[in-house]
């Protein structure tokens, strides 16, 4: 082979590079511009830099969250730095080392797994930066300073009483009505919770035999969703209705997340609820997505649990301030969240019931424009 | 990695290389002659400009970041199991085979060692080996199916992947189990000791460095030696020079780097080991040699009378302990047996590989190069995190990447043919 | 170098008349000159055969004209019809209504006749892409009785027929394409005598119908039965056309076939006078291999030979008379079922149940199929040459690459192997070098028995010189040589003995003295009384000495 053709190879090798460089360069700031990371840490910032760590960019929820907390933060005087995991544990992991080594401040953790985190909470702890587990606590390590959250129990306790007052259960209806239950991703803690709340409520009308459970499943093991991912409850579902609903009427589903919901609808419309013989049963969500929202207003899913996430990222950013300030934050639970080292101090929010009757509040809120719902 | 650049030019010039000839001459001459060598082994050596192109890239664009010896430390640690991972995928490839049942089988293993560490508090080290011993049957069980019943390997790992899944939860009962001992923790997340006087630096990590220098100037000298003596042409003086200070400036630097942190992790300790070690299996070992006839012409190969069987048997077994080996490493870094671990890794371990020169045939293909190709992942995914390039544009670009590296081979091979 | 004569087609002569004109055709592959200077004419509706010996360039001629080796890469003009074609690829041929029928079947064995006979031409309704089944059908049918297989249903899959109704299938094929000139490589070639007599009647119908062919045959009867001219090539060259009338002999065409002095190419063989002299060193025993997929089918049916130390055995034989199925059954068992028969190496019984056994037992098979079975093509010569003989060369499993680099460099300097270091791709050597890699691959195992299949197939003339010198030393040096070969002339010039095979047996051994291309090919067309021969027992294995 001739020196020249080498040559032109190693040229087209050199060319392909540069075109890797450009368009590395090109994706970067479109990155930048979209608000979804702040490499260039601006040194004139007053506050510091945060490292956000959230779960996934599939999902609508945290993706608002991560914009909520960027803006937060920003109009606060800080720098933030926010990558998303994609529901892998060991990129979260990466991701906040990568934080750490970048010198972030102070690091806010929605956790993709809590009980995996120990290790980088250490190194975190090593290189003196104090975490804030945000939504999900982290488990296992001392080095967690604060909790923010919803009062997840609660959550699950608005939708069990939902269920319960829209059968008229506490009416005495006698029933029998039948109800499925799901519950979320088996790795997330607060899963545990949202059952527990509801099923505190429902407990007592499933002994009573009002409520029955057709399938048997009641145990959270057999009714958990993983990664709350609303196609498995949509077959999950579909399992049900082939295996125990021949002939039967679903009159109630348990479900703790909107997409999850979604995923329960389709399967519903699939073997014909939503036709005027048979309406849709009580369905119970959460998080207030827009599909889920509209679904609402359409009638088909019955409810869902607001948790306004921009009080969230309010809470969280205030703790930050306090924490970096060298003060104390507020915090109104100091006993419920053992993390199995410590007992995280806690704020908890109050979520909200909204259904067909009162969706306008999120309007009202802000939270949604009206031509969202549209 | 400057590291592995060490390591690069022994194996790189190895088959085919060394064929510079004819005495030194000017600058242009020494040009043209480097160009000529390089092109002997242009995959691998276009994968490694690659590499150093991306790092230069994104060492400006994170104004310097990137090759902080905190990042490059956590570039090791964040990639310390998929590049594991990756040598297996690649013997398993160069073999003509492929393995997707990897990330199910290091998450059992994690899984394995986390039940009997924690819940039945067995000793770390035992548990260990316990947990390579079921990565050892699990690759046995899948060779099994494929060397001696004949079922394509695709299959059978695509059902391992599905039992070995379902068997990690069954046995973890769908919750993390955790947390480990420091000592089992250390595999992934610890580092040689600190020994010595204060100096600055880390100074085990030092002495490694040099001694690392030693054994491959040594070992560059003795090769020259032998070429001559059985008078196969070598690498023309001054060519030799430039390499050897190549080979000490790199080594330099890494080790420098890594002893101003927190010095040698034990995972790289870990993989030099295996790189080394399955390196020269591969390449000097008969078993080796079986293993690329095999991958390159299955049929001459057995009529060469190459137990086939039992070499792809071996191979499997070795990625089935490689990939316990990773899972335990994964289950220390997330110091949790979790369910889901190892999602995904079967295709990173594949994508490194064929990066770093694997061919969907078999037949081609070495160890470093998967770890090359392990680490252009690696330091993409680093880099991009540091200037915070969002999950949506990270695997668009790694896609492409991933397509360019191919791509790039194929259109290689089609100007060497004609 | 001198050009072919141009015997049909004189310059100038422009008669119409031809429907097809290949003139000075020059086709190089790297390091092989296939064609040179070829020219050939074929006269509306009639049967043109081609004859010559392997690598004469009958296969490359006709992959030049079906557009394989599209335009630009060989030399010369082609005129179909009066017009100069100038074929991309194999398509634009058909376009053109030329169609070759292949060696290797070209059918898909999952679906079913009438997908086969119009796939790549499916007959379509409206302009969806939609195959019109009912169309595809009737036309199926149509043509199933134009090739006389009216048994079979349009449907049924081709995995279901044998291969004498396959072959007609892919005559009922080139039909739906509108053929005008048909070329059939060796299709008799796996066919028995009942269904290659159909075959060539179908051939003769449809040149009485006007489709002109050229068949390509090396059964010299059937060309005598059906051509109507005959043109030979020799070495990349056009040797002569003739036309076939009642004057023609199988004789005056080998003598063109062959038509060299055959001293010129073989070496003189120097005796081997060591001290295992005369001694048998392989003597196989009543060896008999059923076909891996119809048990009653017996490739190989009890064959005994042996050969000495230092001698060279021939096997010849026509394609399918079983001589790389002996060869392979032997070595391994790599082929078939094995069913009885013994081997017995320097007087011992031993076990040649594996590959590794073989070797142990010092046995070598180099393959007829370099390519498939041979080579590592991807891997560099040094290790191609070492790789059978590698545990010889590692001390506690690791591989010395210096004696493996050393050994290397021996074998090319000895079998002349021409390539700049052994460390280049095997895959980018000639075919002759190729086959000097194979071969040295296996002389660095030290047999005692080689095995040679073909060894000089596909390769030009000078490596063919080399590789005979190469056997000849081989037989000098005390081993002993099985050469199994379907160029009479190479073993006529290189065996001590040859044996003949047909039909899974061995119908005779003749010395080299006695044997002459008439009695060998006499034997080799010795298939018993008819197609059923093969089941039976008869006269078979005629044991050597």
């Amino acid at each position: 082979m001739s020196r020249a053709r080498a040559a032109s190879r190693t040229t087209a090798a050199t060319g392909a590079a540069l075109a890797l460089t450009l368009l590395l360069a090109a994706c970067g700031q479109d990155a930048n511009r979209g608000g979804g990371g702040g490499g260039d840490r601006d040194p004139e910032a007053e506050g510091g830099t945060i490292g956000i760590a959230m779960p996934t960019k599939s999902s609508e929820r945290w993706v608002a969250d991560g914009d909520n907390m960027v803006r937060q933060f920003e109009e606060a005087g800080y720098d933030t730095v926010l990558q998303y995991g994609e529901n892998r544990a060991e990129n979260q992991i990466s991701q906040i080392e990568n934080m750490i080594s970048q010198r972030v401040d102070l690091l806010v953790i929605a956790a993709i797994d809590g009980t995996a985190m120990t290790n980088v909470l250490q190194q975190a702890a090593d290189a003196g930066i104090p975490v804030i587990s945000y939504d999900r606590l982290l488990m296992g390590s001392e080095h967690v300073e604060y909790y923010a959250s919803f009062d997840n129990e609660r959550v699950g306790r608005l939708q069990g009483e939902y269920i319960v007052n829209a059968l008229g259960l506490a009416d005495g209806e006698e029933g029998p009505f039948n109800i499925e239950l799901f519950a979320g991703s088996s790795d997330d803690n607060n899963t545990r919770y949202f059952f527990q709340g509801a099923l505190d409520v429902l407990q007592p009308y499933l002994d009573g035999g009002q409520l029955v459970v057709r399938s048997g499943q009641t145990s959270l093991n057999q009714i958990t969703t993983q990664r709350w991912d609303g196609g498995l409850a949509q077959s999950r579902m579909d399992d049900l209705l082939t295996a125990h609903y021949s002939g039967h009427r679903v009159d109630a589903v348990l479900s703790p997340y909107d997409g999850i919901s979604i995923g329960v609808l389709s399967s519903l419309k699939s073997v014909g609820y939503g036709s005027g013989s048979q309406p849709y049963p009580v369905i119970t969500g959460q998080d207030a997505e827009l599909a889920s929202i509209k679904s609402i207003i359409a009638g088909e899913q019955t409810m869902t649990v607001y948790k306004d996430t921009r009080e969230l990222a309010r809470q969280a950013v205030a703790m930050s301030d306090a924490l970096l300030s060298g003060g104390e934050a507020e915090v109104n639970d100091t006993e419920s969240y053992d993390n199995g080292v410590k007992v995280v101090p806690a704020y908890l929010l109050d979520p909200v019931s909204v259904d067909g009757e009162n969706y306008q509040i999120l309007v009202d809120e802000g939270y949604y424009a009206e031509s969202d719902l549209g | 990695m400057s590291g592995t650049g060490t390591t690069l030019d022994k194996a790189a010039s190895a088959p085919g290389g060394g064929s510079g000839s004819g005495p030194s001459g000017g600058p242009a001459r020494l040009a043209s002659e480097l160009l000529r060598s390089m092109r002997t082994n242009m995959r691998q050596y276009g994968m490694l400009i690659a590499l150093g192109l991306l790092v230069i890239v994104f060492q400006i664009w994170t104004g310097g970041d990137l090759l902080m010896p905190g990042n490059v430390t956590n570039i090791i640690l964040q990639n310390g199991y998929i590049l594991i991972l990756a040598i297996g995928m690649m013997i398993v490839i160069i073999n003509g085979h492929i393995d997707l049942s990897v990330g199910s089988v290091a998450a059992f293993s994690g899984a394995a060692s986390a039940v009997l560490i924690v819940n039945h508090g067995v000793p770390w080290p035992v548990a260990l080996t316990l947990s390579l011993l079921i990565g050892a049957a699990a690759g046995a069980w899948q060779g099994f199916w494929v060397a001696y019943i004949g079922i394509p390997s695709f299959i059978v790992t695509l059902a391992g992947m599905l039992l070995f899944r379902g068997a990690t939860q069954l046995l973890l009962d769908g919750q993390s189990r955790g947390p480990f001992p420091r000592g089992f923790q250390q595999m992934s997340q610890g580092y040689l000791p600190e020994v010595g006087p204060y100096t600055n630096y880390h100074n085990l990590t030092l002495l490694l460095g040099l001694l690392v220098v030693s054994v491959v100037l040594f070992q560059e000298w003795r090769k020259r030696q032998q070429q001559r003596e059985y008078e196969l042409e070598v690498l023309p003086r001054n060519l030799f020079v430039l390499k050897c200070l190549a080979i000490v400036a790199a080594t330099a630097a890494f080790t420098l780097t890594l002893a101003s942190y927190r010095g040698v992790p034990v995972v790289l300790l870990i993989l030099s080991g295996l790189l080394i070690v399955l390196g020269y299996v591969m390449r000097n070992a008969v078993l080796g040699r079986h293993v690329y006839a095999l991958g390159g012409n299955r049929a001459a190969a057995q009529l060469s009378g190459v137990k086939d069987k039992r070499v792809t048997m071996a191979v499997f077994i070795n990625m089935g302990v490689l990939a316990a080996l990773a899972g335990c490493v994964f289950a220390g870094r997330l110091n949790a047996g979790t369910p889901g671990a190892g999602q995904l890794f079967e295709l990173e371990a594949i994508a490194a590989a064929f990066i770093g020169g694997a061919s969907m045939s078999g037949g081609v293909g070495t160890v470093l190069g998967a770890v090359i190709g392990g680490l252009v992942l690696g330091v993409l995914n680093n880099g991009m995190q540091l200037v915070g390039i969002g999950p949506d544009w990270q695997q668009i670009i790694k896609g492409l990447v991933l397509l360019a590296a191919v791509g790039f081979d194929v259109w290689n091979k089609r100007r060497a043919r004609t | 170098m001198a050009r072919a004569q141009r015997t049909a087609s004189e310059p100038g002569d422009d008669t119409p008349g031809y429907i097809l004109r290949m003139r000075d055709i020059t086709k190089t592959f790297p390091g092989v000159r296939a064609l040179d200077g070829v020219s050939m004419s074929v006269r509306p509706g009639e049967i043109h055969a081609i004859c010559g010996e392997n690598g004469a360039g009958k296969s490359t001629l006709m992959k030049v004209l079906s557009g394989v080796h599209p335009h630009g890469s060989y030399e010369g003009d082609i005129e179909f019809d009066g017009e100069t074609c100038a074929f991309r690829d194999i398509r634009a041929s058909e376009r053109r209504g030329i169609v070759i029928i292949h060696q290797e079947l070209a059918l898909i064995p999952q679906l079913s006749i009438a997908e086969n006979i119009f796939l790549g031409n499916e007959r379509t309704s409206g302009r969806g892409g939609f195959i019109s089944w009912s169309t595809t059908l009737r036309e199926t049918e149509r043509l199933l009785r134009r090739v006389g297989l009216t048994g079979e249903r349009p449907q049924t899959k081709i995995s279901a027929l044998g291969v004498g109704k396959q072959q007609l299938v892919e005559i009922a094929k080139a039909l739906a394409k509108e053929v005008r000139l048909l070329i059939l490589d060796e299709p008799t070639a796996a066919l028995n005598d009942e269904d290659s007599r159909k075959l060539l009647d179908l051939i003769r119908e449809l040149r009485d119908q006007g489709i002109s062919a050229i068949l390509i045959s090396h059964k010299l009867k059937e060309v005598l039965s059906v051509a109507d001219s005959v043109t030979i090539l020799r070495d990349g060259r056009t040797i002569e056309t003739l036309p076939v009338d009642g004057g023609l002999t199988e004789d005056r065409i080998i003598r063109g076939m062959v038509g060299r002095e055959l001293d010129a190419y073989y070496p003189d063989r120097v005796p081997y006078t060591g001290e295992r002299a005369g001694e048998v060193a392989l003597a196989v025993r009543d060896w008999t291999v059923a076909h891996p997929a119809d048990e009653r089918r017996k490739s190989v049916d009890s064959v005994s030979f042996e050969v000495r130390h230092g001698e060279i055995l021939g096997i010849a034989g026509l394609m399918g008379a079983g001589r790389t199925e002996l060869a392979m059954s032997l070595f391994g068992r790599s082929w078939g079922r094995y069913e009885r028969g013994t081997v017995a190496v320097d007087g011992r019984e031993v076990s040649t149940r594996t590959v590794p056994e073989a070797v142990a037992h010092g046995l070598a098979y180099v393959t007829e199929d370099r390519k498939t079975y041979g080579l590592n093509l991807i891997d560099t010569i040094s290790r191609n040459i070492s790789l059978a003989g590698l545990p010889g060369m590692a001390r506690r499993g690791v591989v010395d690459e210096h004696a493996e680099t050393r050994v290397a460099e021996r074998f090319r300097a000895s079998m002349n192997i021409k390539t700049p270091t052994v460390f280049e791709q095997v895959g980018r050597l000639s075919g002759g070098n190729q086959q000097k890699v194979v071969l040295s691959q296996w002389i660095n195992t030290g047999p005692k028995v080689l095995i040679l299949d073909e060894p000089t197939r596909g390769i030009d003339v000078g490596a063919k010189a080399e590789i005979y010198t190469v056997i000849s030393q081989l037989a000098a040096e005390g081993r002993a040589v099985v050469l199994i070969s379907s160029e009479l002339s190479e073993l006529l010039g290189l065996c001590d003995r040859i044996a003949t095979m047909a039909a899974g047996r061995l119908t005779g051994v003749l010395e080299r003295e006695q044997a002459s291309q008439e009695a060998l090919m006499r034997l080799m067309t010795r298939t018993g009384d008819g197609y059923d021969s093969a089941v039976g027992g008869g006269e078979a294995g005629e044991a050597a000495r």
